[in-house]
Formats: C-alpha cells, structure tokens, sequence
C-alpha cells in the first residue's frame, strides 16, 4: 500500500469516526426517550430480585429468615426434601459423656462438617432436652435435628439417666449448665450465640439451667415448646381431667406419660412401701389399689393417688391443699415459675392447642407471667401438631397456617446466629 | 454433586437475570447488536463465579441469596458505568475538536 493510499484510508475511517460520535451521543439520549413500559417492569422486577437477594442475605433479620425457610419444610413434612437440603451443609454426628453433680450426661451433637464460613464467623449452638423418655432415636427428633445442622446450627441433644427413665430432677440443671458450657467452647461456635431448646418436660431443666448464674448471661434465647409452667396446676388438671380457657371448661384426657411422670417425681417423698405400689397401680396395665389399701395408706399416698388417677374431680382444690408441706415444696421446687424472674434470655414459647400430653394453658399463662414482668417473648399455639410431634394426614392449607406463625418463632430463633 | 447442580442453577439465574437487563434496556448501544449475548454470558460467568465465592465466604445456604443480588448489580451498575464511559468518550472527543 502506498503512501497516498494510507493517506486516504486514514482520512476516511477519523471521518467515519467523526460521523459515528454524534450519533452515538443521539443514541444515548434517544435511549432514555425510548424506554417503554416493559423494560421499565424489568428495571422494576431486576430491583426486587436486588432487594431480596440482598435482605436475605445480608441484613441479620434476612439471614435468620433464610435459615429458618430451610429448616421449615424439614420441620413441617418431617423428612428432608431434596431441593432443600441441596443448599444445606453436609452434617455429622458425635457422641459424647460429660459428668455433671447429678451423674453422666448424654450428648449427642449434629454439626455442620465443614468449617464455619468467614462471614459472619462463629456458628449458632443450640442445646436440645427433648423431654423425658430416650428419644435419641425417636426419627422426627433426629430429622429435626439433622436439620438444624444442616442449616449451620451445632445442635447439642441432651438427656441424662433420670429424665430417660421418665423422671425429673431439679439436680439435673446442673448437667444441663454443663452441656451450654461444653457447647459454649465447641469449634465453631460463636459467642453469646448459644440458646437452649426444650420440649415437654424438658422446659423445666431447660428453664433451671437458663436461670443459672453461670450461664444466665450467657444464653441467647430460651425457646419451649410443650413444657408446662407450674406442677400444681398441671396436677390440677389433670386431677379434673378438664381445662379452663377463656372462662369455659373443656375435658382433657391426658396421656399417661405426664401421669408416669409426676407419680415418679412424687414417689421418693411418700413411705417406701407405698410410693411404689401408687406408681404400679397408676400404669394403664396396673391393678387400681383396693379400698383396704386406701384405707391403710399414708394421706399424702391416698391423695396423690386420686389427684393423679382424676377420679375425684370436685376435690381436686382440697386435696392439693391438703398435701404435706415436704409434697408442696416439691411441686414448687419442679416448676419452672419458680425461676422465671432469674432468666435473663428471651422466652419463646409454643404449644398446640389439641396436647394430651401437657395442656396448652400452661404455656398461656407461663406467657401471661412473663408479660406482668415485663420479659421479653413470644407465644404462638398450634393445631398441626399431637405434643411436640407433627400430625399425619395434614392438609396443606393448615401446614400453611400454622407454618407461618412457626415461622415467626424459628425465625427469632435463628436470629441471634444470624 | 450438589455444588455441580448450585452451579448449574446459577448459571441459570445467571442467563435470566442478563435476560431481564436486555430487557431493561440496560445493555450499552455500543455494544451493537451482538450487546445481548454479552449481557447474557456477562450475568453467567458473574452469577457462577459469585456462587462459589459465596459459598466459601458466607456459606452454602446463603449462595443462591448472595448470587441473585450480586449479580443484578454488576449487570446495573457494569451497564451503566459503561455507558458513563462512552458518554465521558464522547464528551472529550467534542471537546477536543
């Protein structure tokens, strides 16, 4: 190519480029004209997909949402489903023996596998008293636990011998004391971004270890679901077999497991040979004791023997009143009202409406004490579940009812890890 | 195998979210006619490679939810910082003659 040619090309393509700015400059402004509703609906639906992303994700409230949307599915079907656990953490299970001052305590910690994320560093521990009864295996509690870690929780189930042979010890906090501190210290997990969990019976344990001055400072959240608030009026309907809400009384027919329970937690204070026969004869299979019985027994054994069987509904009020004072410091000793003025952590609490196995006033008015102290909660009743257990057969417009006010208390309760 | 199907997902968002700023008539003219296959494997590689980034920084179940907002924002404000450019280009090409 020669010189001229060179020329004249150069020439040519500053003129072409001379003549494409303006017009690129038009373009530009003309772009802003041309904008029409339907890309206006997509700057629209890209800045609420921005929004959302950013919510859930970022702002703590966001990230506890996302957390407890995860874990929700898992709770409410009680098995994992697929699509969700494909954005979950692999999880893995340890066993562990600690002693507390009342003997060995069982733990069985379901963690994520792998590290914890940088952002926003330590891990949410949670420990779990599942109530009375060994439920280690029981498959929805495992589910449910499995769950939790797979949403980056380290769960810390705890039971110990008494509660595994259907009895309560207030002794047993301290094991209770001991498992927050062993999960305090776990790798992983953050500070101050422990809480405590508790089904049915396990309240109460849960409740004595909150109220702790060891780690009372220390614990997150408290949340129950199914626990009971006071023994005596616990006792008090089950002796009626009926509830009072809302000023109206409707039968209740409990289960035996409270019924076991509360015979249990009496036993060792009444006389050696009858505390035992109460117990047996109070078994669905037991022999109901005879009127020679009655007649020879102590009055503590007779009347806790009738509040417990509810065959003497119109006295439930006396008979209570009548029990010895040993008797009555003990029901105060095992109710979790007795301490609420010592937890410092916010209270979540949760019943269903329909429990045989605790009546759901009990958490009403454990919610009801709470607001005269001015505590920090929040209570929600259920319909969708039988105790702590989700019912079979459920259809989906209840599943969506219920799941939605759980997902309030899941949702606060993943917070303080979020 | 789950961080095969995330990454395939996110790429996924990844093309759809392109597709909504195509839409949105994000895309630079200067781009031409091919603009929104840039747009479209811009918000692929963004959505995949912030996917993966998310999940060691912020962790698995937080991914997808950082993947969504990230990536609308480097289409945005890549779009509209190129554009700013051009605008900038053609400002001092004026000026300058």
């Amino acid at each position: 190519m020669s010189n001229e040619e060179l020329t004249k090309t150069s020439s040519a393509n500053s003129s072409e480029q001379e003549e494409s700015l303006p017009a690129q400059k038009g373009d530009i402004s003309l772009q802003k004209e041309r904008l029409r509703w339907r890309n206006i609906l997509a700057r629209v639906v890209l800045f609420l997909i921005f929004a959302a992303g950013f919510f859930f994700s970022v702002i703590p409230v966001g990230r506890a949402a996302t957390r407890a949307l995860l874990l929700l599915p898992s709770v409410l079907l009680a098995s994992q489903p697929g699509v969700v656990t494909m954005t979950e953490e692999p999880v893995r299970h340890v066993k562990k023996t600690i002693t507390s001052s009342n003997g060995p305590v069982y733990l069985d910690v379901y963690e994520p596998a792998v590290a914890a994320p940088p952002i926003p560093g330590g891990r949410e521990g949670m420990v779990v008293i599942s109530g009375v009864g060994d439920n280690r295996k029981e498959p929805q509690l495992v589910n449910f636990l499995q769950a939790l870690a797979h949403t980056g929780v380290v769960v810390m189930l705890v039971t110990t011998p008494t509660l595994i042979q259907y009895d309560l010890s207030a002794a047993d906090s301290d094991g209770v004391v001991q498992a927050f501190q062993t999960l305090e210290r776990w790798p992983g997990v953050g500070a101050n971004r422990v809480g405590i969990v508790a089904f049915s019976a396990g309240d109460v344990l849960a409740c004595f270890g909150a109220a702790d001055a060891r780690i009372r400072a220390k614990v997150a959240f408290l949340t129950l679901f199914g626990g009971y608030f006071n023994a005596k009026t616990l006792i008090r309907a089950a002796a009626r077999r009926a509830l009072t809400v809302d000023g109206k009384t409707q039968p209740w027919n409990p289960q035996y497991v409270p019924i076991q329970v509360l015979a249990n937690v009496i036993e060792p204070l009444l006389p050696p040979t009858e505390g035992p026969r109460m117990v047996n004869a109070l078994s669905p299979a037991g022999m109901p004791l005879t009127p020679d019985e009655l007649a020879s027994f102590s009055h503590d054994t007779v009347t806790v023997y009738h509040l417990l069987r509810g065959d003497e509904p119109d006295m439930v009020d006396s008979n209570l009143a009548s029990l010895s004072q040993p008797l009555q410091a003990l029901l105060d000793t095992m109710s979790p009202s007795r301490v609420i003025g010592q937890i410092d952590a916010p209270v979540y609490l949760m019943h269903d409406r329909s429990d045989q196995f605790v009546p759901f006033t009990e958490s009403r008015d454990f919610a009801a004490a709470l607001a005269r102290i001015h505590h920090r909660y929040d209570f929600a009743e259920f319909g969708i579940f039988q105790h702590v257990e989700v019912k079979s057969g459920l259809n989906f417009w209840q599943l969506v009812g219920d799941g939605t006010t759980l997902f309030r208390l899941v949702d606060e309760t993943m917070l303080p890890g979020s | 195998m789950n961080m095969l199907l995330l990454s395939l997902l996110w790429v996924l968002i990844g093309l759809l979210l392109g597709g909504l700023a195509n839409g949105a008539k994000l895309r630079p003219a200067s781009w031409g006619k091919q603009g929104w296959r840039v747009m479209l494997g811009i918000g692929m590689i963004t959505a995949l490679v912030t996917g993966w980034l998310a999940t060691w920084l912020v962790g698995i179940q937080f991914s997808t939810v950082t993947v969504l907002w990230v990536t609308v924002v480097v289409l945005w404000v890549g779009s509209w910082v190129l554009k700013l450019r051009n605008q900038w280009d053609v400002q001092g090409h004026n000026n300058l003659s």
